[in-house]
């Protein structure tokens, strides 16, 4: 099974493409004032007529297509953090937040713009192991993780004390002159510590490897762009935008 | 940063629904959609409603959601179980990618399925080898399951 190759761009949508009334939406956009604002409204119905969300919204409060640019991951203005535009991107993808871009390219670990190919300049540290500790990936490795450390806290001590005492009692043992105990009870600590001492290692060496996997695809990305890259107005209008850029292709997505 | 995306996309899905889909949040959760595609016209799935289930992950939109088909379809690229053979669902996911975005790509899978990658390889022979009789499964399946 394979499942890298169909691609299907929005864009792209094949011939298909007369209109047909909508069965299942339900959407008033006109006539309906609430408090003197317009209301809209959407309902998502499921097959059985039940109601899975509705959406009442002001239109003249937030209206997302608006002439602001916004950033591309996470829709947000230039009201908390600077817009930058750091690649050759235009339009509405052309915008981002640095904190955004850093984060995307650190969780894809990748250095370049997945749209434009432009690579950027950016600087990688590798995450504090606290950090790992804390968050060690998907859940599984997170229960293994912990799993693992509630053994070595609880098994440690009673490996030791297990050895301490069959070699007290291959000790006593000794004195009494019955050898084949002796021997049995100190055979028995070295099968002991044997097989904690594997599972230690073996438990060791697996966290191990997580951890430099984990270090390698989770550094963090510092972008090294210069300042003047940044979009200067939050009131900028897309079309500005476009005549700064060296390269003045849209971008498709 | 998760649920206030989707919220921001719930609002532009609001003003600006994609031509044949709907989605919306299951309850209060934000993290769980349902959406639903209308069969494409012109394609055999046509007259069809399929119902979707999607799940964010808590880092959306660092990390692509998980969308699956609830009603049963015959195309080679969607499994038995609903899973969707689709790049832009694994690797070649992005950020930029909306949902409403998303399920444009799903309708355009269904009128223009990829038979090269398969996720059903029986039904992408028959596709490749006998496209009416494809058809002639599809519409069955269409009108069995996703009309009623």
């Amino acid at each position: 099974m394979t499942t890298s190759r169909c691609s299907h761009l929005p864009e792209v949508l094949p011939d298909c493409t007369s209109s047909a009334a909508p069965v299942v939406k339900t959407v008033e956009d006109c006539g309906s004032l609430v408090n003197g604002q317009p209301q809209y409204v959407m309902q998502v119905s499921a097959k059985d007529g039940q109601l899975l969300s509705t959406v009442v919204r002001t239109l003249a409060t937030q209206s997302p297509f608006n002439d602001r640019p916004m950033c591309r991951i996470c829709h947000e203005g230039s009201s908390q953090e600077d817009l930058l535009s750091p690649c050759e991107c235009t339009g509405t993808l052309g915008t981002i937040h640095r904190s955004c871009l850093e984060h995307w390219l650190s969780s894809s670990n990748t250095s370049y713009c997945e749209l434009c190919h432009f690579r950027f300049a950016v600087e990688r540290k590798p995450r504090p192991l606290v950090e790992w500790l804390r968050n060690p990936g998907p859940q599984h490795e997170k229960r293994t993780l912990f799993g693992d450390m509630v053994c070595f806290l609880f098994i440690t001590p009673l490996a030791t004390i297990s050895g301490w005492l069959c070699l007290r009692g291959a000790v006593d043992h000794l004195h009494f002159s019955s050898r084949l105990e002796a021997v049995g009870l100190i055979a028995l600590t070295v099968a002991l510590f044997t097989i904690y001492l594997f599972w230690t290692l073996v438990s060791f060496r697996y966290h191990c490897r997580l951890y430099n996997e984990w270090r390698r695809t989770n550094q963090r990305v510092i972008l090294l762009i210069p300042k003047s890259v940044n979009v200067p107005s939050t009131q900028q209008s897309l079309l500005g935008l476009h005549s700064v850029k060296r390269n003045s292709k849209e971008t498709i997505v | 940063m998760a649920v206030h995306r989707l919220r921001k996309e719930l609002q532009d899905l609001t003003r600006d629904p994609p031509p044949h889909c709907s989605a919306g949040p299951v309850g209060d959760d934000m993290l769980h959609w349902r959406a639903s595609i209308m069969g494409p016209p012109g394609s055999p799935y046509q007259g069809g409603v399929f119902f979707l289930t999607i799940y964010f992950p808590q880092d959306y939109p660092f990390r692509p959601p998980d969308v699956a088909f609830l009603t049963r379809i015959y195309h080679p690229n969607i499994s038995g179980n609903g899973t969707i053979c689709l790049d832009i669902l694994k690797s070649e996911w992005t950020p930029v990618l909306t949902i409403s975005k998303v399920l444009l790509s799903i309708c355009s899978l269904l009128c223009d399925p990829n038979p090269d990658d398969p996720m059903v390889p029986e039904i992408a022979h028959i596709y490749k080898r006998d496209r009416k009789k494809f058809g002639k499964i599809a519409r069955a399946w269409t009108q069995r399951y996703a009309m009623s």
